[in-house]
This record gives structure tokens, C-alpha cells and sequence, in this order.
């Protein structure tokens, strides 16, 4: 994106431009609301000619048009570069870390959920041993209780799936967004200029072998961690009253 | 009861097919979207479970796909996903959708959502 100081001084160079169309304008004028009394070119010039002082202010006016409209053009090509970088480079890369924050936390769950299985299997031994008399009552209820709460935090562990696709909406988002940067940044420069490559810093280093993650069709807007008992509640009434469906 | 479960999420299928176990189901066998489930599906699965956004093929197009099928037109279908919105599930249950599960789910959910398909269907 351009920074604020390009954009003051791009917007300086626009109205200073303005002024200086309006002087052109002025001084055409002068010289236009003379008698000549036709449309004759070599009259107009002629007449042009005869008051050197006019043309060397419209010279001058036009020279000055021109270095200033350069200058926008050049102000707006830096900022074409600044579109281009931001949405071929910085947008991309953003989408391939989404995708990397997708990959590690399917890791992590992946992980966690090893370890429970081993837990399950060790409360599933102890109660192998209880049944052997080689423990009481009490401790049974105490391994029941942790059964359980092993298979919530089971449960839990949906959020991967879920912030999994709130991180790939976000990323077609970006990619709308880097649509749109690149079909504004056309209109200004229709033939095209290769944008500078950039070098990433290491902070923003991806990892070459992800893909970005997530289309449309592999992720819901509406993924939510909350609330999910109401959400059920409309499922259950549409699959459960006759005629909601 | 064999368990057909698609997901593209591994961690979503490992889930399910925990939570099947922990009400008595143990035999699951799994799919990451819907061209791989309608590979899978042979007449010996008699339940299904699927996730509605999926690569590929999405459950929905799957439910569909499914249930064209000669052998599939009355496999018990269950939905488990994280959409919630109104026309989305009343769109899964005209495509064939027997019952409903929104994510995130509990074990016990899961178990009284496949009991009702069983009641419904008369043979749980």
C-alpha cells in the first residue's frame, strides 16, 4: 500500500496540476477571445505569434503542465509497484502462512490426540487390574471420571477443524483482495511493469512445500467454536418437525 | 456396524471415530472427501457419516451422489459440520440427509443423533 507521505505528495502534485491546467486554460482563452473572426489555423498562429508574451507564458504553463503530469504519472507508478508488491508478494505469503498456523495446529491435535489414546489405554489396563481384585470400589468411580474427562478433551480438540476453516476464509479473502489490487493496479498501467522482488525477511519465511489452504469449498464462514447448542436446536427442529424441511 | 466417516480433516475423522468407540461402535473405515467415500462405500457400511465441506467432492454433492446410487438409497446418513445456517441444513435433508450434528459435537450427541436415524429407520 501506498504510504501516507506518497499519497500527500501525490495529492500536492494533482492540485498543483490542477492550478496549472486552470492557468493553461486561462491563457488559452486570452488568446482564443481575440477578433480573428474565423477558424483559421495560420491566422490563429499568426495572430499567436503576434503576442510573444502570451506564448511564452503558455510555453512556460505548458512546460510546467508537463513536468508536473510526469510527475503524477511517475508518483503513480511507484504506487502501481507498491500495489503489485503488496498483493503478488505480501498477500500470497500471508495465504501460505495461514496455511502453515493450519498445518502445525493439525500437528498439535494430531499429537494431543495420540497421547489421550495412550491415557485411554492405561485407564482401560487399570480397570483390567480392578476387575482382577487388585483394587476396591473407590478407585473406580475416580477412573470413570477420567475416562470422561479424557474424551472432552477428545471433544475439544474440534477446534483445529474449526479455526482450520475461519484461517481459510481469511485467505480467500486475501486472494479476493489481491484480485482487486491487481485489476485496479491494471488501470493505471495497462502494459504492465514487473514489480521488484523482495526478499522476505525471516519472520516471513514459509514453508515452499504448503499449499495455500482452503478454497471456498473446503471452508465454512460460519465456522464457530460458540453457541453451538443453539445451532444444533435448528438442526434438531428442521430434522425433527414434520414440514421444516 | 460397519462406519463409513469422511472428512478432510484428519484430526475431525480421528474424533468421530473416538467418539463411535466410546458408544460401542468400533468398526469405522474413513475418507478425506466425497470422490474417496463413494470409492470406499460398498453395501457392507451401514451407516455413514460426513462432513459437508470437504475438497473435491463435498458432502452435499456426496449425499447426492450417494444416494443415486442403487446400493446406497437407503444407507442412514448422518451430517456433522460446522454449518449451521437454515437453508444449508433444510438443502441437506432434501438431498438425503437422515440427521443433523453441528460442530463441535460430544460423544453424547453423536450417539443420541445415530439413535434417532435407528428409531426412524425401525431397526436401531
Amino acid at each position: 500500500m501506498p504510504h501516507d507521505t506518497e499519497i500527500e505528495i501525490r495529492d500536492v502534485l494533482l492540485n498543483d496540476s490542477q492550478s496549472t491546467l486552470r492557468q493553461v486554460s486561462s491563457v488559452l482563452s486570452d488568446l482564443v477571445v481575440t477578433d480573428h473572426g474565423d477558424s483559421n489555423l495560420a491566422a490563429m498562429v499568426s495572430e499567436i505569434e503576434s503576442r510573444p508574451a502570451g506564448l511564452a507564458e503558455l510555453v512556460k504553463a505548458v512546460v510546467a503542465t508537463y513536468s508536473e503530469i510526469m510527475g503524477v504519472v511517475e508518483s503513480l507508478r511507484k504506487s502501481r509497484g507498491l500495489l503489485e508488491e503488496a498483493s503478488m508478494q505480501r498477500i500470497k505469503r500471508t495465504g501460505l502462512k495461514l496455511a502453515e498456523v493450519s498445518s502445525a495446529t493439525e500437528t498439535a491435535a494430531t499429537g494431543m490426540l495420540d497421547g489421550l489414546d495412550r491415557a485411554l489405554d492405561m485407564v482401560d489396563q487399570l480397570d483390567a487390574s480392578a476387575a482382577d481384585g487388585a483394587g476396591g470400589d473407590g478407585p473406580a468411580g475416580l477412573r470413570a471420571d477420567l475416562r470422561d474427562e479424557l474424551y472432552q478433551l477428545i471433544g475439544l480438540l474440534q477446534f483445529q477443524d474449526i479455526t482450520s476453516q475461519q484461517l481459510g476464509y481469511a485467505s480467500t479473502v486475501l486472494s479476493d483482495v489481491e484480485e482487486r489490487m491487481l485489476r485496479l493496479s491494471a488501470v493505471f498501467f495497462p502494459d504492465g511493469i514487473a514489480p521488484p522482488e523482495l526478499t522476505p525477511s525471516p519472520s516471513e519465511a514459509v514453508d515452499p512445500g504448503l499449499d495455500p489452504v482452503n478454497t471456498a469449498d473446503t471452508c465454512d464462514p460460519e465456522a464457530s467454536t460458540l453457541n453451538s447448542e443453539t445451532r444444533q436446536a435448528l438442526a434438531d427442529e428442521i430434522f425433527t418437525v414434520p414440514g421444516s424441511a | 456396524m460397519k462406519f463409513l466417516v469422511v472428512d478432510d480433516s484428519a484430526t475431525m475423522r480421528r474424533i468421530v471415530v473416538n467418539s463411535l468407540q466410546r458408544i460401542g461402535y468400533d468398526d469405522c473405515i474413513e475418507a478425506a472427501d466425497g470422490i474417496e467415500a463413494l470409492e470406499a462405500y460398498d453395501p457392507s457400511v451401514e451407516f455413514v457419516i460426513t462432513d459437508w465441506n470437504m475438497p473435491n467432492m463435498g458432502g452435499l454433492d456426496f449425499v447426492k451422489a450417494l444416494r443415486a446410487r442403487g446400493d446406497a438409497k437407503n444407507v442412514p446418513i448422518l451430517m456433522v459440520t460446522t454449518r449451521s445456517v437454515r437453508e444449508d441444513i433444510v438443502s441437506a435433508a432434501q438431498a438425503g440427509v437422515n440427521n443433523y450434528v453441528v460442530k463441535p459435537f460430544t460423544p453424547a450427541i453423536l450417539k443420541e443423533k445415530i439413535d434417532q436415524v435407528f428409531e426412524a429407520i425401525g431397526s436401531g
